[in-house]
């Protein structure tokens, strides 16, 4: 049986610890994907706005995630994957790039660790528009060759996500959102290291911005396939919001049955994790317990458990 | 108000019943096709479903037809019958109604005209006579004027309004002495997708439709129709096992807007405590705006240690420890910020109760 999850996004920190985590619970979630990255967001990032949330000692982060892992514990969620913290690398500003590649993405790693999450996703640097595809491949390679040690100190592997990138508007495709380019990553950096340190990410809102079908993606990637961002959008914009939400016949918007099938092929065991936090917002507060559990019904129907 | 969902397969009339909602919407050419499917209650379920009204086009309208929808609505103890205008030529209602007023009137059953479009996905929507709604008022008063009691009023179909990129607000409001139901449901502006409310966003969350105004505004007018989810595209792609869940939610919409209708009089109407509202920013004085004269604050409190001590809107501001120097018997605290979450934690971590206004429905 498939497990099914969701972002601990717009929910964690937000509504404390407790509450947040029994709000998960109580919708029936087993798993979540922790959003580390809710601590230090990325439009924050991109302006050079840092808070100061990394520079504590890592000792008190450790401490403060450990309230974190010992709640879920209670309410007998596990923590399928992890958001880090991102863009990981910030065209013109070398400090904060250099804050983000040796403060930030470390201490996420031990936290992960810390945390027993076998899996966390890092946004590979977008540079092709700027610098090309080779040289974009290559910085992209340096760096998480550059984590190999820590990975294996720490137990925690890396996924790398399908990207897309904006000119002028409007979506076109961007890192790994070529199914061939992320079994390349994967498995460079996995010989690299000598061991499965490494896997793959889909995300797939990000497929139907960029006209990609998940179930041919899935199929393609196999057993490089670790764990999964699932929501739908409108085909324009990364609307993060729940599947079958947008267009009006069946055929519209992904084809869940036929990505089911796919991952019966390639025996996936992994979570079905809803990277849907929109929702969060989008609806009143006084519906956001019916959305919570309405995602994961859908979560169950997909992986075909009732 | 009163809610339901339309009907329409593959949504199952169970799933309605299901997710909480006592009325279905049918469209009359169900009826006309293989006729209402039975409803199966399960056992030991005591909650009626029952037929809200019918819905028809009005191209395809005629003295007959009328006579044939009327005499099937009172036969199912339906409220009213919904004329749908989308690719609809002017004229037709009116020629209608000049022979059938008679008759309208002695079935007593209200007409609602719902605003329609020209156009279709492909080729994109355009305006037709029914568009705006001062076309139905036109309508609705054509046929009220010969009648001896109004019989005609209007449906506001929320997606159609936003096909044809309608400030959907104002139109509620100039409808408002006409306005007897409105159809819910979303879409980006492009395609009619028939999809449930709040899905459309831009960004992370912003919603594209105007929705909190949109029940802001019905809350304003006091509106008691009819709210019927016409959600049909989403039914149309989910999964049969699914549809309870999606329809759970849109209840759940019900119950949200229900409770802004009664907000003023629940949490804020009680003379016997003393009202203490948490956050000193822009929400405060939109609060001020709307509820200020009839409900003033004792005081206000916010996290913010500058704002201590000082006045805002007249409302003296404090520390949120001053919460605890009221009695709790004596207390009514409201959240006024858009923190909720955050607020709301540390209001439970001191052990205060609390409700919350949330001004997107009054600005």
């Amino acid at each position: 049986m498939i497990d099914v999850g969701v972002q601990t996004k717009g929910i964690l920190p937000e509504m404390g610890i407790e509450e947040g985590v029994a709000f998960i619970a109580a919708a029936g979630f087993e798993r979540v994907d922790f959003n580390l990255d809710a601590f230090l967001k990325n439009s924050d990032i991109y302006t050079g706005k840092i808070n100061s949330f990394f520079d504590a000692d890592l000792d008190v982060m450790l401490a403060y995630f450990g309230e974190y892992k010992r709640t879920f514990e209670a309410y007998g969620i596990k923590p399928s994957q992890m958001h880090a913290p991102y863009p990981i690398f910030v065209p013109n500003r070398p400090d904060v790039t250099d804050y983000m590649q040796k403060v930030v993405i470390p201490k996420s790693i031990a936290i992960a660790g810390q945390m027993e999450i076998p899996w966390v996703v890092m946004h590979p640097f977008k540079l092709q528009y700027k610098f090309g595809v080779d040289v974009e491949r290559a910085m992209n390679l340096q760096y998480f060759q550059s984590l190999i040690p820590l990975l294996k100190e720490h137990h925690v592997g890396v996924c790398v996500e399908n990207l897309y990138e904006s000119i002028g508007g409007r979506i076109t495709e961007g890192t790994c959102a070529d199914p061939e380019e992320a079994i390349w990553y994967v498995d460079t950096l996995n010989a690299l290291a000598g061991e499965e340190l490494f896997g793959i990410c889909l995300d797939t809102g990000h497929m139907e911005l960029v006209r990609r079908t998940p179930s041919e993606y899935i199929r393609q990637v196999g057993s490089r396939l670790k764990i999964m961002h699932l929501h739908e959008n409108d085909g324009v914009g990364d609307l993060h919001q729940m599947p079958y939400t947008f267009g009006s016949k069946p055929e519209d918007g992904v084809d869940w049955k036929e990505f089911r099938k796919a991952l019966s092929e390639i025996s996936f065991d992994g979570t079905l994790s809803f990277e849907t936090f929109p929702c969060m917002n989008s609806f009143p507060r006084g519906a956001r317990e019916d959305v919570l559990r309405t995602i994961k019904e859908i979560g169950t129907c997909i992986g075909g458990s009732n | 108000m009163l809610a339901g969902v339309q009907y329409n397969a593959p949504l199952s009339l169970e799933a309605i019943a299901d997710a909480g909602f006592s009325y279905a919407e049918i469209p009359y050419e169900v009826i006309e096709g293989e006729g209402l499917p039975t409803y199966e209650k399960k056992e030991g379920e005591n909650r009626l479903l029952r037929v809200s009204g019918f819905l028809y086009p009005l191209q395809k309208l005629t003295p007959e037809k009328l006579y044939e929808i009327l005499e099937a609505c009172k036969a199912y103890q339906g409220n009213y019958i919904v004329l749908e205008t989308m690719n609809c030529e002017s004229g037709i209602f009116e020629e209608v109604v000049e022979e059938c007023y008679g008759m309208i009137e002695d079935f007593g059953i209200p007409i609602f005209l719902e605003n329609g479009c020209q156009g279709d996905d492909a080729s994109g929507y355009v305006h037709n006579e029914y568009s705006d709604v001062t076309g139905l008022i036109r309508s609705a008063n054509f046929c009220n004027r010969l009648c001896d009691r109004p019989m005609v009023g209007i449906c506001y179909n929320i997606g159609y309004g936003n096909l044809l990129a309608k400030n959907i607000r104002s139109q509620l409001y100039q409808c408002r002495e006409y306005l007897c139901m409105v159809h819910a449901n979303d879409n980006g502006g492009r395609y009619n997708d028939k999809q449930m409310p709040y899905t459309f966003t831009k960004g992370r969350g912003d919603l594209v439709t105007d929705w909190y105004h949109i029940v802001g505004e019905l809350i304003r007018m006091d509106f008691q129709g009819w709210m019927i989810f016409d959600t049909t595209g989403l039914f149309a792609r989910c999964p049969k096992k699914l549809q309870t869940s999606f329809m759970r939610i849109q209840n759940a919409l019900v119950r949200e807007w229900e409770s802004q209708y009664t907000f003023a009089e629940r949490v804020l109407g009680k003379p016997d405590k003393k009202l203490i509202l948490f956050g000193a920013g822009q929400m405060l004085v939109d609060y001020m705006r709307e509820f200020g004269e009839e409900y003033p604050p004792y005081f206000a409190v916010d996290n913010v240690q500058s704002r201590w001590n000082t006045e805002y809107m007249g409302v003296p501001i404090k520390s949120p420890n001053e919460i605890l120097q009221v009695p709790e018997e004596e207390r009514n605290v409201v959240i006024c910020c858009m923190y909720y979450d955050a607020i709301g934690a540390q209001l439970r971590e001191m052990g205060v109760e609390y409700e919350e206004f949330h001004d997107r429905y009054y600005v």
